[in-house]
């Protein structure tokens, strides 16, 4: 999933409780087990929802926000953050709801002023929220931002940064914000106190999503002919060092799947198939250029517990997509309907 | 070619009967004499059914463009984005672009979309809809696959002047303002008619996608709609006359964006259409010689797309006896498309036969062909053949069935085949075999006066056209292949009681298209979205002297939003009622008025998912004749 950096980060949340001194042990709530499916919805339809699946009893609950809520989310879910027991929905379609993680019951939200929102941070109380603003005449974002939201349960947009075109994932890094620019191919440093970008730093291909592994901060990138991974230098913010992974048309959404050992799972666009490619991010090298095979591969997602892939398939948008589940082996577990354009997973 | 139904017709406060086929419709009754003046639709038609609405039922309707007027009167499912919005005909479970519309003779689906938005069509422009159930490709050409609509304009000889001025006005911000003047003298007649039709379209809505769902008032949906529309004719002699009309029409529209979305997309779109025809009717052969252009520019935000269709047209129509008529064309078009990705020429060529025999009075047959040469690429012969058989007759009753078994096409259009990066130049026609059965009846008795009609279809498109993802860009393939199988059912009554005359009309339709292949296995055997299984629409009118009262009713059936079949939207229902009352100042200053209430228990109601439509809402109009 596109959010594997998510996963260390939600990590080292879940340290930090660990090692906090509340010695209350609260229950889990249901959706705080398990996977849970983000399905992006289809343009035009706004459908997009978070589908629930046990892995114990091979159970699939459909539309988990709707039925918490009363209500379609009815938007296009770009990403999904989890921070202090709150998930963050990020629509594309300009809105950030924000739900409990237990119950996906709907606490708050920002609206309004947001256009195509991408990703989010949260820190010092703040949200930072990466938006594309609106397409001028040809299709270009000239105006992106990232909105900061004084209130982590949301509310209105105190502060709008302007940030350089199509800011996408977003990470804290010491005491900054990094913002991978797809436009220009750089990363903005950003400081959340002044809420002010202190310099730029130009990558290789177009960034996506930064990602930590063995305690560094990696950036994905690609071109047609390449996926580039960018270790950070943590104090500079500039590239210590890139790998670059000899992988043509790797998926322009940019989405890719880290597993715990140091591999990259990551989708190419082939020319009558879809080819998931497993990497090496220790050796640098193309450890299988067919793990696993099939067509419309959309998101990708690793459960480290049972080490198996979650592929989404989006059925070619003609309906609602599927899941696929690929054990270590690159062999196929099973095949499960999801919602319209399943795009990323989350492993609590 | 067109001819003059001589027919007189029985209105009686606004309400008409149906046309179709045969003896379905060659109904006679006695109130206002009134010349209708159809093409000729349904003389080689047997076995099909073509419903009009005429100039009575389409004032009945005034204030609705004609996706509305055919969502409300008609057992079409029309897919409505909003009120003003975006609306396109699913006739007997196919898509939009399988329906072809003309306007007096001339196609008007978008040759680029391959498909007509019905919200830019206003009343104001024409004086009758026609709706051909069922595939018929041979007797119209492309596109007809699921039907085709047919608007017409009506010379006006001998009816001296009349100028006429309605005012409009309706809850949510609107006001429709028309003015038009006519005069009809022996042997020239002209109408001018221009209009401005406004809707703020300020109405309320529950917003499902915000935390809270509070109530909120559109705020992007306003409707600027203006036009000019004149006809002209002249008779020459007895035999020959030229007609022509010119439609000017200019719509500007905030798109109501979808719940959830932050999108404020502006549309304007601009039409121009002109026409041309010269008749000249003989004995044994009548001549009709037509020309006409379509020009459609059309600015989406800041995107322009412009295309232009002419059409010059030939044909004959022959009475060789009682028994046999036929009629042969030959149809030239030259398309030319300005859009905002390519620019693209395109010549097709039409020759066309139909022959109708009866053996006996009550026995027809009706046998059409139809070659299409586009570009220099046949697309496949289309043939269709249709009987009638009046089987029954006395002095009350009249039964009679109908069969009909034809192929119809859709020619790819032109954003499918030319479309940067993306279009696919190798497409093939979508093809369709269609057949069906009915049975008509009629009664006359005691004053009551019903008309019946069951049909069932089926119909199989094959080479369905989908826009498919190809890594980073979608392209048109033809990979699937549906199967609609469906019923119709229309009745239509009217009756007398003291000085009230009644009429009561049903038309129930249900359709179950079914992907019969597909791409994704999944679909197979999975119904096609957004077509409901059932649909009824229902009217009861009632006229007593100058006073006349209607009261409407329709019923929308659940409707799938995707083609796995997993979501759906649920059924609605909605009721309209309205009161009309004629007046008559003097010899030069008469009327109407009339308050019209649309969704009467405002019902909150979606005909496509997460676009709201309005609730309850009014209608008061005058109607001022001098």
């Amino acid at each position: 999933m596109k959010k594997l950096h998510l996963a260390s980060y939600l990590l080292s949340i879940f340290l930090l409780f660990s090692c906090g001194t509340d010695p209350v042990e609260l229950p889990q709530g249901a959706y705080e087990e398990g996977v849970l499916v983000i399905n992006e919805g289809a343009f035009g339809a706004n459908d997009g929802e978070i589908f629930h699946f046990d892995e114990d009893s091979g159970e699939l609950e459909e539309n988990i926000f709707e039925k918490a809520n009363g209500r379609p989310f009815a938007g296009l879910i770009q990403n999904m953050h989890v921070f202090d027991g709150y998930s963050y929905l990020v629509a594309n379609t300009g809105k950030v709801e924000i739900v409990r993680s237990s119950d996906f019951m709907s606490v708050g939200a920002i609206e309004g002023e947001l256009l195509n929102s991408r990703t989010l941070v949260a820190t010092d109380g703040k949200l930072f929220i990466s938006d594309w603003g609106a397409y001028d005449e040809a299709w270009n974002n000239p105006d992106s931002f990232i909105a900061v939201v004084n209130d982590l349960q949301g509310g209105s947009v105190a502060n709008k940064i302007a940030i350089s075109s199509r800011p996408e994932g977003m990470t804290l890094l010491g005491n900054r914000i990094l913002v991978a620019s797809q436009q220009e191919q750089l990363i903005s440093v950003l400081n959340p106190e002044t809420e002010t970008v202190e310099k730029t730093v130009p990558v290789s291909g177009t960034p996506f999503y930064f990602f930590n592994y063995a305690n560094q901060t990696y950036l994905y990138a690609n071109d047609a002919e390449n996926v580039y991974v960018h270790r950070l230098d943590p104090v500079s913010f500039e590239v210590e060092e890139t790998t670059t992974f000899g992988v043509e048309n790797s998926i322009y959404n940019g989405n890719f799947a880290l597993t715990d050992s140091g591999e990259l799972f990551v989708i190419s666009n082939q020319a009558n198939e879809d080819v998931v490619v497993r990497l090496s991010l220790s050796t640098g090298a193309v450890l299988e250029e067919h793990f696993y095979s099939g067509n419309n591969f959309y998101g990708l997602g690793y459960d480290a517990a049972t080490q198996n892939l979650f592929i989404g398939e989006h059925a070619g948008w003609q309906g609602n997509g599927s899941v696929l589940r690929v054990d270590a082996a690159g062999e196929l577990i099973d095949q499960m309907p999801v919602g319209r354009g399943p795009s990323g997973f989350y492993f609590p | 070619m067109l001819y003059y139904f001589g027919f007189v017709f029985t209105l009686f406060s606004g309400i008409s009967l149906a046309a179709s086929p045969v003896k379905f419709l060659q109904d006679t009754v006695d109130l206002e004499p009134v010349e209708i003046r159809a093409e000729q639709l349904q003389k080689y038609a047997y076995g099909q059914w073509v419903r009009t609405l005429d100039k009575a039922q389409l004032a009945q309707m005034s204030g609705m463009s004609l996706g509305e007027a055919l969502q409300q009167n008609t057992g079409l499912f029309v897919r409505q984005y909003g009120p003003g919005m975006l609306a396109s005909v699913s006739m007997r479970g196919t898509s939009a672009g399988h329906n072809a519309l003309f306007w007096n003779g001339l196609p008007v689906n978008s040759p680029s979309l391959g498909q007509a938005d019905y919200s830019i069509f206003s009343l104001s422009g024409f004086d009758q809809v026609s709706v051909h159930y069922g595939s018929s490709g041979a007797l119209y050409g492309t596109d007809a696959i699921g039907g085709a609509i047919h608007l017409s304009n009506s010379p006006s000889f001998e009816k001296g002047h009349e100028t006429t001025i309605n005012t409009r006005l309706g809850s949510f911000g609107r006001w429709d303002q028309e003015l038009s003047h006519r005069y009809g003298g022996d042997a020239f007649s002209f109408k001018t008619r221009v209009y401005r039709n406004f809707a703020a379209n300020r109405f309320p809505y529950r917003d499902w996608a915000s935390a809270g769902t509070p109530e909120r008032v559109q705020d992007h949906a306003e409707v600027t709609q203006t036009g000019w529309a004149q006809d002209l004719a002249v008779k020459l002699n007895p035999e020959q006359s030229i007609e022509a009309s010119f439609w000017l029409n200019e719509i500007n529209r905030e798109i109501q964006p979808l719940l959830g979305s932050p999108e404020r997309d502006q549309q304007l779109d601009w039409n121009i259409r002109g026409v041309v025809d010269y008749y000249r009717r003989g004995e044994k052969a009548s001549w009709n010689m037509k020309a006409g252009l379509v020009r459609d520019f059309m600015k989406f935000n800041q995107e322009e797309n412009q295309t232009l269709l002419a059409l010059l047209g030939a044909e004959v129509d022959w009475e060789h006896s009682a028994k046999w008529q036929s009629r042969t064309g030959i149809r030239l078009t030259h398309i030319d498309g300005k859009l905002a990705s390519y620019r693209q020429e395109e010549q097709r060529l039409e020759l066309y036969q139909a022959t109708n025999y009866k053996p006996l009075p009550q026995l027809g047959f009706s046998l059409q062909v139809r070659q299409l040469i586009h570009d220099g690429e046949r697309v496949p012969f289309t043939p269709g053949l249709g009987a009638s058989w009046g089987f029954f007759e006395n002095q009350n009753h009249e039964w009679e069935l109908t069969a009909n078994l034809s192929r119809s096409f859709k020619v790819p259009t032109l954003n499918d085949r030319y479309w940067v990066p993306s279009g696919n130049p190798d497409l093939l026609p979508e093809q369709s075999w269609s057949r069906e059965a009915g049975l008509n009846h009629s009664l006359s008795h005691s004053g009551i006066h019903i008309k019946n009609r069951l049909a069932y279809f089926h119909m199989a498109v094959d080479q369905w056209i989908i826009w498919l993802p190809k890594g980073t860009i979608w392209t048109p393939e033809n990979v699937r292949k549906v199967v609609n199988q469906g019923l119709e059912y229309f009745f239509e009554s009217e009756w007398e009681r003291g000085n009230w005359k009644w009429g009561l009309d049903l038309e129930y339709a249900f359709t179950r298209p079914v992907i019969q292949y597909d791409e994704q296995v999944q679909n197979i055997g999975k119904r096609l979205p957004y077509v409901p299984e059932h649909k009824v629409q229902l009217q009861l009118d009632a006229g007593n002297g100058p006073l006349s009262l209607f009261i409407r009713g329709q019923q929308t059936g659940e409707r799938y939003v995707t083609t796995d079949n997993r979501s759906s939207l649920p059924a609605f229902t909605l009721w309209g009622a309205g009161v009309h009352y004629d007046f008559k100042f003097s010899t030069w200053l008469m009327g109407n008025m009339g308050l019209d209430a649309h969704n009467i228990f405002d019902q909150a109601y979606q005909i496509l998912r997460l676009r709201p439509m309005p609730g309850r809402n009014f209608q008061f109009n005058i109607n001022l004749v001098i």
